[in-house]
C-alpha cells in the first residue's frame, strides 16, 4: 500500500508514445547549393510481416534543415537510431565534410558506428534505392572492410581523423555495369573535402 | 543483534563514489591520469577522516558542518543525473519530474540507514564492475593506441575539476562511518573506483579519439554504444548507463543519511515515525 503512494510520482514520465519510423540508411545529394536528403524507411506492414524499406525525401539549404524538412513529411517520430549508412555524392562532398561529421556526432539519435561512404558516377538516392533489401548497404560495408576491400571508418574515425589534420579516408561505391552496387575503391579527402579516388585495395590502389 | 557496518560493503560504498563520475567527465588523453591522481588524493583524504570520524561523532558542531556539507554533492549528484536523464531517455520531459523521481528514490533507498546502503552497495559495485569491464572487452580489438599521450601540465584543470566532485562526497562519509577501524576499506574503495574509472576513461580515448570525444556530452556513455554482441545487443550503452546511475543513487542515498545525521543519531534504519 505504501508503494501505491509513489505510482502518481513513477506517471510523471509517461506520456503518449508516437509511433516511429526506423531509418536504416541515408543519403545526401546536393545540387545547386541545395541539399536533398533521402531516408529509407524500414516497414513492416505488409501481410507476410517481412521488413520492405520506403523511401522518403526532403530538401533544405543544408543538412540540418533537410533533416527538419523530413522528419516534418512524416506523422509519428523519424528513428535514426538504426541507421547503418549515410551516402554521399560526389557534389555532396565537394564542400567541407566537418560540419556535417560534427552534427552527426552531436545529434543524439545517430549511432558513432554509422559508416558514411561517397557514391561516384551518380546520385546517392538513386543508389540507395537501386537495393530492395533492408540493412544490404550496411552488410555490403561491413563485409569489405572486413576483408580489406574498403577502408573501415565509421563516424566517430572519420571525425576524428578530420579532426586531428583534416585529412581522411572514406569508402566509395557505384553501380556496376550489371546495376548492382559495387565497392569502388576510396574517396580521400584532403582540407576535410573529396580530393581524388584510389581504386582497387587499399595501399596498393593506384588514382583514378 | 546491533547492526554492523563489515568492511567489504565499506569497500563497496566507496568504490561507487569514483564510478558514479565515469558518465560525466570529460575524455581526453589527459583524463586518465587526472582521475588516477585525484582518486589517489581522495583516498588519502579518506583514510585521513575515516580515522577521525570517532571524534566527529561526539561532536555536535561538526555533525552539523558536515550534514551541511553533504548537501553540496548531494544536489550536484541530483542535478547533473537530471540533466543526463533529460538529454539521454526522457527528451520530452522536464528536468523537474525527473529531479522530483530522483529524490524519492534516493530517500526511499536512504531510509534503510547507512549501514543498509552500504550492504546494497556491494552488488551495485559487483554488477558495475562487471558491467564496465564486460562493456571495455568487447571494444577492446577496436581501440586506436596512437590516441595515447603522456601526461602534461594540461591535467591540472581537469584533475581539480574532479576533485571538486569526489573529495567533498568521500570526506563527509569517510567521516560519517561509525567505526575508525574501516579506513582501510576506504582507501580500498576508493583506489578501486578510481582504477575502474581510469581505465575506462582509457577505453573511451582510445575508442573515439580526443577529437571525437571533444564533441560528445557524455564520451563514455556514447563510447559505450559501440560495444555491440553481433547484432543481438546493440545498446550498449544503455546496460552501462543504467549500474552506473545505480551507483550514483547509492552515493546520494548515503550522503542523505550523512545529513539527517544530527537528527537521527543513527546509522541504521531511520525511523519515519515514532516508535509505538
Amino acid at each position: 500500500m505504501n508503494l501505491l503512494r509513489f505510482l502518481p510520482l513513477l506517471l510523471l514520465l509517461c506520456g503518449c508514445a508516437r509511433e516511429v519510423s526506423p531509418v536504416s540508411a541515408l543519403a545526401l545529394d546536393c545540387k545547386n547549393g541545395v541539399y536533398c536528403l533521402t531516408a529509407e524507411v524500414v516497414r513492416q506492414d505488409s501481410p507476410d510481416d517481412t521488413a520492405a524499406p520506403a523511401y522518403l525525401s526532403a530538401t533544405g539549404t543544408d543538412v540540418t534543415d533537410a533533416l527538419r524538412n523530413l522528419r516534418s513529411i512524416l506523422p509519428g517520430d523519424l528513428y535514426l537510431s538504426h541507421a547503418q549508412v549515410l551516402l554521399l555524392s560526389e557534389d555532396a562532398v565537394s564542400e567541407s565534410i566537418l560540419p556535417l561529421a560534427d552534427y552527426l556526432c552531436r545529434e543524439n539519435d545517430v549511432r558513432l558506428s554509422l559508416r558514411a561512404a561517397v557514391v561516384r558516377d551518380g546520385s546517392a538516392a538513386e543508389l540507395l534505392e537501386n537495393d530492395n533489401e533492408v540493412y544490404a548497404l550496411s552488410e555490403l560495408l561491413d563485409r569489405s572492410a572486413q576483408d580489406g576491400i574498403l577502408p573501415d571508418m565509421p563516424l566517430y574515425r572519420v571525425t576524428d581523423v578530420l579532426h586531428a589534420d583534416g585529412t581522411a579516408i572514406l569508402p566509395a561505391l557505384r553501380v556496376d555495369a550489371f546495376g548492382q552496387t559495387a565497392p569502388a575503391g576510396t574517396a580521400v579527402f584532403k582540407n576535410e573535402r573529396l580530393n581524388c579516388f584510389l581504386d582497387g585495395e587499399i595501399g596498393g590502389g593506384a588514382y583514378a | 543483534m546491533r547492526e554492523r557496518l563489515f568492511p567489504r560493503w565499506c569497500t563497496a560504498l566507496f568504490a561507487l563514489l569514483p564510478m558514479s563520475e565515469l558518465l560525466y567527465l570529460p575524455a581526453d588523453g589527459q583524463s586518465v591520469y587526472a582521475a588516477a591522481l585525484a582518486c589517489t588524493v581522495c583516498a588519502l583524504a579518506g583514510i585521513g577522516a575515516a580515522r577521525l570520524s570517532d571524534r566527529i561523532r561526539h561532536s555536535a558542531p561538526a555533525q552539523w558542518v558536515l550534514a551541511l556539507t553533504s548537501l553540496f554533492p548531494l544536489l550536484a549528484s541530483i542535478a547533473r543525473m537530471s540533466i543526463f536523464l533529460q538529454k539521454t531517455v526522457f527528451t520530452g520531459r522536464s528536468c523537474g519530474s525527473t529531479v522530483v523521481l530522483l529524490t524519492v528514490c534516493i530517500l526511499f533507498m536512504a531510509s534503510m540507514g547507512l549501514n543498509r546502503c552500504a550492504m546494497w552497495a556491494l552488488p551495485i559495485a559487483w554488477l558495475a564492475g562487471t558491467v564496465l569491464l564486460l562493456s571495455g572487452v568487447l571494444t577492446f580489438t577496436q581501440l586506436t593506441p596512437a590516441s595515447f599521450s603522456a601526461p602534461t601540465a594540461a591535467l591540472l584543470p581537469q584533475f581539480r575539476h574532479i576533485l571538486y566532485s569526489l573529495l567533498p562526497a568521500s570526506v563527509v562519509l569517510a567521516f560519517s562511518l561509525p567505526e575508525t577501524r574501516l579506513s582501510a576499506s576506504v582507501s580500498r574503495g576508493l583506489s578501486a573506483g578510481g582504477a575502474l574509472l581510469a581505465l575506462l576513461l582509457l577505453r573511451t580515448v582510445l575508442l573515439l579519439g580526443a577529437n571525437t570525444a571533444a564533441l560528445l556530452p557524455y564520451p563514455a556513455f556514447t563510447a559505450a554504444g559501440l560495444a555491440a554482441i553481433g547484432n543481438f545487443a546493440r545498446h550498449g550503452e544503455v546496460f552501462f548507463a543504467v549500474p552506473l546511475l545505480l551507483c550514483e543513487v547509492g552515493r546520494c542515498a548515503a550522503l542523505v543519511c550523512a545529513l539527517l545525521y544530527p537528527f537521527t543519531r543513527t546509522c541504521g534504519v531511520l525511523h519515519l515515525r515514532r516508535p509505538q
